[in-house]
C-alpha cells in the first residue's frame, strides 16, 4: 500500500503476532502486533494495530499505536490514532491525526538515551 | 475477513506467537508456535515452533511440530519434529526427523478406534478443501489431544 517495493516483510491484515519483531529492513504493517518492533523503516497502516513501542529510524503511521515512538523522522498520517510519547528528530502530523502523549525532540548530536538502545543511530546531518 | 498474504522477510525475526487468517509466505526467523491457513517455509526461513494450517510447503528448516491437512517436504527440507496431517509429501532429498501420523478423514488420528465403515482408506490428492477449515481461536497453540477437536467434521 504505502510501501510496497518488492522486497520487505508484509504483516497482512488477519494476521496477529504476539510477542517482538525485529527487522534490518522495511515492514509494512496491515495486521495487529503485541509486542516491540525494531526495524529501520516501519508503516503502520490504515487497518493496523500495534500494542508496545515502536522503534525504528523512519516510522510512518496511519494506523493505531498504542505505546511509545522512536524515531528519527515519525510521520502521523490522517489516520493515525497514537496513544503514548513520541521520541524523535522530525515529526509530522497530518491534519486528522490524533496522537495523546508528549512529542519529544532528541537532539541530534545528543548520544542516545538509554531507553534508544542504539535503535536510532545519530546518523544523517 | 481479509485473506491477504503476509510477507515475512529475510531480515525479520520475530519473537513470540503469529496467528493469520491468511496465508505466510516466510523467509525471515520465527521463534514461536504459527496458526495459520497456509505457510510457506521459503529458503532462508527458520522456524522454531509448532505450525497448526491446513497446508504446510516446507523447503528449509523447521525445528518444531507441524500439523496441517496437507504438509510437502521438498527436496531441500530439514524437519525435525513430528508430522500430523491427512496427506504428506516428501521429495527425494529431504530429511525429516519425527513422527509422522495421519488423520482420519474425520480428523481423529490412528491410534483412535476403528473407524466406521465408510471411511475406507483414500489416496491421499483427493481435495481436502472441501472439508471445513480449521478455525483459528486460541492464541495458545499447545499440540495436546484437545486440539485435535478443531479437526474434526
Amino acid at each position: 500500500m504505502l510501501l510496497n517495493r518488492g522486497r520487505g516483510t508484509v504483516i497482512a491484515e488477519g494476521l496477529k503476532i504476539v510477542g517482538n519483531v525485529t527487522a534490518e529492513g522495511p515492514v509494512e504493517i496491515h495486521g495487529d502486533i503485541e509486542g516491540e518492533v525494531r526495524g529501520t523503516s516501519l508503516v503502520v497502516s490504515r487497518q493496523a494495530q500495534i500494542k508496545g513501542p515502536l522503534i525504528a529510524n523512519d516510522v510512518t503511521v496511519d494506523g493505531s499505536v498504542n505505546g511509545e515512538i522512536h524515531g528519527t523522522n515519525v510521520v502521523l498520517k490522517s489516520q493515525a490514532r497514537v496513544v503514548g510519547d513520541i521520541h524523535h528528530q522530525s515529526l509530522t502530523v497530518e491534519r486528522g491525526a490524533r496522537f495523546d502523549g508528549r512529542s519529544i525532540h532528541e537532539a541530534v548530536q545528543a548520544p542516545p538515551s538509554p531507553s534508544l538502545d542504539g535503535a536510532a543511530p545519530p546518523s544523517r546531518l | 475477513v481479509s485473506s491477504a498474504i503476509s510477507t515475512i522477510d529475510r531480515d525479520l525475526l520475530i519473537t513470540g506467537n503469529v496467528a493469520s487468517k491468511g496465508e505466510i509466505h516466510l523467509d525471515g526467523a520465527i521463534r514461536g508456535d504459527v496458526e495459520c491457513v497456509a505457510l510457506m517455509l521459503g529458503d532462508n526461513s527458520r522456524l522454531e515452533g509448532s505450525v497448526v494450517a491446513e497446508e504446510v510447503v516446507i523447503r528449509v528448516h523447521l525445528v518444531g511440530s507441524v500439523r496441517a491437512l496437507r504438509v510437502s517436504l521438498q527436496s531441500s527440507a530439514h524437519v525435525e519434529g513430528d508430522v500430523i496431517h491427512q496427506s504428506l509429501t516428501v521429495e527425494q532429498g529431504a530429511f525429516f526427523d519425527g513422527k509422522s501420523t495421519k488423520l482420519r478423514d474425520d480428523g481423529s488420528s490412528n491410534q483412535k478406534s476403528p473407524p466406521p465403515v465408510e471411511a475406507e482408506p483414500k489416496p491421499d490428492h483427493e481435495p481436502l478443501a472441501t472439508k471445513s477449515p480449521i478455525e483459528v481461536r486460541s492464541p495458545g497453540l499447545g499440540l495436546d489431544e484437545s486440539r485435535l477437536v478443531t479437526w474434526r467434521r
